[in-house]
């Protein structure tokens, strides 16, 4: 048996990933001349707590939202707190409310940020760390993609 | 069925008091009424009114989910609920409950992870039982009762019963289950739609729903848009 070209490389595995991701397939496996690749995204088990269920966290790759984003974000230093799903960014929780936090603000682990609204769900987002709020990232009631950054916090 | 009931003759919010008793502990499937509420909300701080003998206010403390489809479980509930009672009851995406097109039911859905907790759900579900007087209900939407359509006194005790009963039925059922039975069940598929969020608007079609129960709109350029958040209004009824 002689060896097949690699096939498999870093680029062919990566074009993997993102069709299984625009298809929202689980698993895809490739065979060819005698060499076998099998590919697995996260599954939920059958029963599980809250804790393990990735917040209707939709695919990676959304559709783009109908308000413009950020061109290109600035480097970030300090920490950020990204979000953990696809949703609406809301700084308080009702339009006539007091924002849940301001820049300057001294803020303790556990203490909510803001809040991600996705299929009507309110989703809380809180500090994952004791600090100060350096920066706000999103303007109230802007879409917001799995992953985006939403504060800075030092 | 649940596996605790309790009941307050007046709270601020059932959602409140569900929160508080989960913060201690509140085992999964703890549920909340309540005959009056003060300070009852909808999403984003909108007023919801509860009147006793004539509505439903109930929150249900949800620790584990065997799908990820809590609003989509929650409406199938609702629906199946106000079914015992009213024929033509609808879903519209993701969890609005229509009676011949007007709104019976509301729902509140609260993610909470602080302090290191487990994250959990509370779920509010309010439903107008009973008919009420213009002057008791202060909402500038169009709304119904079930009885406005079942044309019989409604006992609240029997709504509560059969809601607590499906509320635990579909958040134990597959995702499979679940996405099937809402796509049978959700009047938006297939209809002409306009995506609102906030000053922005869109219109389309709504030509399916993906795994993780986003709508997938067909936008006038052809192009395909998937939506996850914001107000879905259909078009032409």
């Amino acid at each position: 048996m002689s060896e097949n070209t690699p096939k498999f490389n870093l680029d062919y595995l990566k074009n993997l990933v993102d069709f299984m991701q625009e298809t929202n397939l689980d698993e895809v496996e490739v065979s060819e001349n005698g060499s076998t690749i099998r590919l697995r995204r996260n599954l939920a088990p059958a029963v599980q707590t809250v804790a393990e269920v990735p917040v209707m966290q939709t695919a990676p790759q959304a559709a783009p939202a109908p308000q413009t984003q950020t061109a290109q974000e600035p480097a970030l230093t300090g920490h950020v707190v990204k979000s953990p799903m696809v949703g609406t960014f809301y700084r308080s929780p009702s339009p006539e409310a007091s924002v849940f936090v301001n820049v300057g603000d001294r803020v303790k682990k556990g203490q909510v940020l803001c809040i991600i609204e996705a299929m009507k769900t309110m989703n809380q987002i809180e500090s994952d760390k004791d600090g100060v709020v350096e920066n706000i990232l999103p303007e109230n009631a802007d879409p917001i993609e799995f992953g985006q950054p939403l504060f800075v916090i030092n | 069925m649940v596996n605790r009931h309790i009941h307050f003759k007046e709270v601020t919010s059932t959602n409140d008091v569900a929160l508080d008793l989960a913060q201690q502990g509140a085992e999964h499937l703890t549920c909340v009424t309540a005959d009056v509420q003060t300070k009852g909300r909808g999403r984003r701080g909108r007023v919801w009114t509860t009147i006793p003998n004539k509505s439903v206010a109930a929150s249900f403390v949800v620790r584990q989910l065997s799908h990820h489809l809590l609003p989509f479980a929650i409406s199938l509930a609702v629906a199946e609920t106000c079914e015992h009672w009213v024929g033509d009851v609808q879903i519209k995406w993701p969890n609005d409950i229509l009676i011949k097109g007007h709104k019976a039911s509301g729902v509140l859905i609260e993610r909470h992870s602080a302090n290191d907790q487990t994250p959990f759900y509370i779920v509010g579900i309010g439903i107008n039982v009973n008919k009420y007087t213009a002057d008791e209900l202060a909402t500038p939407y169009p709304t119904t009762s079930l009885e406005d359509h079942a044309n019989t006194t409604i006992a609240i005790d029997d709504v509560v019963n059969l809601l607590a009963q499906r509320v635990a039925y579909w958040v134990a059922t597959s995702h499979d289950d679940v996405l099937d039975h809402y796509k049978k069940s959700c009047i938006t598929l297939g209809k002409k739609v306009e995506w609102k969020m906030e000053d922005k608007s869109l219109l389309g079609q709504a030509i399916s729903m993906d795994e993780s129960g986003a709508l997938i709109l067909k936008l006038e350029d052809g192009a395909e848009q998937k939506v996850l958040s914001g107000d879905i209004i259909i078009q032409n009824g």
